[in-house]
């Protein structure tokens, strides 16, 4: 039923239709009348008079000029919804015909300024659009060298070698400000120059040949006052140091900053490239400069960690002097024999087949073994003898006092005594034995480093003649 | 260390026993020798207590080394090239014959066993000792040893 009175209202019909039907109450119904009446009543008393066709006809054409014109206006109503649906729909290119001053000429003047507003605030939101997703890269950027930095932090944290950690620090450095190349300057203990230790990108075998002296006019402010070096087309160098820089570095753009480490400059961080009209922009200069600043701790972590095992004498596995202490202790016992007139022996054992011994029965037993040689070994000794493991299977022995006859005693002793300790019924895989070279001051020299380099020979020769044995000549 | 101790003894009671040092000289050579370091004969003779010869000597008439004065005595360079230079120097001891196998050694200190040892086993030969002057030896190293090592 509803559905029926909806179909009959004139509510859901077009503009156009509704105009059809509004003209044909106003002028077709009348006029239908007037044709009545006028066949009715007029026609047969009159007759078809030529004043009453006129007239018919003069009200026909108004009636038809009145459809004309509200039509017109209707057409142009219909025309503004249809570009207004256009609008909405999102083209908001369009502008609307404004040909008329009245009111519908008024409603697409202000479809237009709406439209153009909203084009405005479209375009306003576009540019923030482009800002913000600027923003956003430059933050990408950020978050990009933060995160190399913390990997620099992370590997010094984790005490990975000081030469890998250099390396890393400067393949980041170099993917800051454009760069194509990067390299760490380095100064060596007691040297005059500076060096590239480390250096990434194009022509680095170039680079680290470079070596640069301590008071050359190039680095001098670098060098001897802490000062950066910056090189671009606002910051430009007298002609002759352009050039040089040029031939060192194969760059135009420089920035270098200096590693400055308890009083001294100890290092520079450079990045450099090619470009023109380039210029440095503060953020480049700030986080070259972190980068810079890591190093330095990676720098101050090396020197002490080398303190540290300097002053180290022991063995961590075996409680046994290691091989720095031994070396020195044996250069001393060798002065104090040469002032005495006495001897100084000297004795390198090596564990036969350790490697072998290792992979059948896995690092903690080897471990267990090492430790239960360094016990025997520390028994088999007097007091002003000194026991040290030199290497990872290999034991040596200061014996003071003692020349080759009584040196080549004390290793037999401690050959059989790692023969029978190690001698497993079961299975003779796990037997383990060692072989000796033994060396002597006076006889085959008279420095630590002679006797350590005879003693490893004749200890070749015991294990070329089938291990398991003392050699001394 | 205890070998030293002993010859120390020995050399510094040998002389005290045959009368040539005191009692209170042995003791300051010894005092000397805790600070300073060395040899104590060489430290008596430094100190003025004995002569070099006292010593060589007292040796002689001890053990029955036979003395023999270098100075006057000619070395084949064959023969000292037995030995190497750094362990003439270190022992204070020059070889100076060699008959079949038996080399014979001039020492300052005949008491010094290991080095005896050392100089047997380097040279296969055994050893027979004179007993020399430190001096005189030094004085033979210097002149048969050219090398410096």
């Amino acid at each position: 039923m509803n559905k029926k009175i909806d179909r009959l209202s004139l509510n859901s019909r077009t503009i156009k239709q509704k105009l059809m039907v509004a003209f044909e109450l106003m002028s077709i119904l009348p006029l239908l009348v007037c044709a009545y009446l006028v066949s009715t009543y007029i026609l047969p008393r009159f007759g078809l008079k030529f004043d009453i066709v006129v007239t018919l006809s003069i009200s026909v054409f108004v009636a038809l000029i009145g459809l004309m014109v509200v039509k017109d206006i209707f057409d142009r109503l219909s025309a503004v919804a249809t570009e207004a649906k256009v609008i909405a729909a999102g083209d908001i290119s369009r502008k609307l015909d404004v040909r008329h001053s009245d009111e519908v000429g008024e409603l697409s003047n202000v479809l237009n300024q709406l439209t153009n507003r909203i084009r405005g605030n479209m375009e306003e939101l576009k540019a923030y659009g482009e800002k913000t997703s600027e923003i956003n890269l430059e933050i990408q950027k950020k978050i990009f060298v933060l995160s190399n930095l913390l990997h620099v932090s992370s590997l010094i944290s984790q005490e990975e070698k000081f030469e890998d950690i250099l390396k890393i620090a400067v393949e980041k450095s170099r993917l800051l400000a454009d760069s194509e190349t990067a390299f760490l300057l380095f100064k060596e203990e007691n040297k005059e120059s500076f060096s590239v230790k480390s250096a990434d990108g194009s022509g680095v075998d170039h680079l680290m040949t470079v070596e640069i002296g301590v008071n050359e006019a190039l680095y001098n402010k670098v060098f001897n006052q802490n000062k950066l070096l910056i090189l671009d087309k606002q910051n430009l160098l007298d002609s002759a140091l352009t050039a040089d820089f040029l031939v060192k570095f194969e760059a135009k753009n420089c920035l270098s900053i200096p590693i400055f480490l308890r009083g001294k400059v100890k290092g520079v961080l450079g990045v450099a490239n090619n470009r023109s009209n380039f210029l440095y922009t503060k953020d480049d200069i700030e986080l070259l400069d972190i980068f810079s600043k890591q190093i330095a701790i990676a720098i101050e972590n090396d020197t002490l960690a080398h303190r540290v095992e300097k002053l180290e004498t022991k063995d961590i596995l075996t409680g046994l002097f290691n091989q720095n202490f031994i070396t020195g202790r044996l250069q001393e016992e060798i002065k104090r024999a040469i002032v005495y007139q006495r001897p100084c022996a000297f004795i390198i054992f090596d564990i036969d087949n350790f490697k072998s011994y290792r992979q059948k029965f896995g690092l903690i037993s080897a471990e267990v073994a090492l430790k239960k040689i360094a016990v025997l070994l520390q028994n088999s000794i007097s007091e002003v003898d000194r026991a040290g493991r030199t290497d990872d299977d290999e034991f040596s022995l200061i014996l003071p006092e003692k020349n080759k006859r009584q040196a080549q005693e004390v290793a037999e002793e401690i050959r059989k005594k790692i023969h029978s300790a190690f001698t497993s019924e079961q299975d003779s895989a796990k037997n383990i034995t060692l072989s000796a070279g033994v060396s002597e001051n006076p006889l085959d020299g008279v420095e630590a480093g002679q006797l350590i380099i005879k003693a490893k020979e004749l200890l070749k020769k015991a294990k070329a003649a089938g291990k398991d044995r003392v050699v001394v000549f | 260390m205890v070998i030293r101790r002993v010859n120390n003894k020995q050399l510094g009671e040998l002389l005290l026993d045959r009368g040539i040092i005191t009692q209170a000289q042995l003791d300051q050579a010894l005092g000397v020798q805790r600070e300073r370091g060395g040899l104590i004969g060489e430290i008596l003779v430094d100190l003025g207590f004995v002569k070099e010869d006292d010593i060589a000597q007292s040796l002689t008439a001890q053990y029955g080394f036979p003395y023999l004065p270098l100075g006057s005595y000619e070395v084949n360079a064959e023969i000292t090239s037995i030995i190497p230079g750094r362990v003439a120097r270190q022992y204070l001891l020059v070889p100076i014959d060699k008959i079949g196998n038996n080399l014979t050694l001039a020492m300052s200190n005949p008491l010094n066993i290991q080095a005896i040892e050392d100089v047997e086993l380097l040279s296969g030969c055994s050893v027979q000792t004179f007993v020399s002057t430190s001096s005189d030896i030094k004085r033979a190293i210097e002149k048969y040893y050219k090398d410096v090592e």
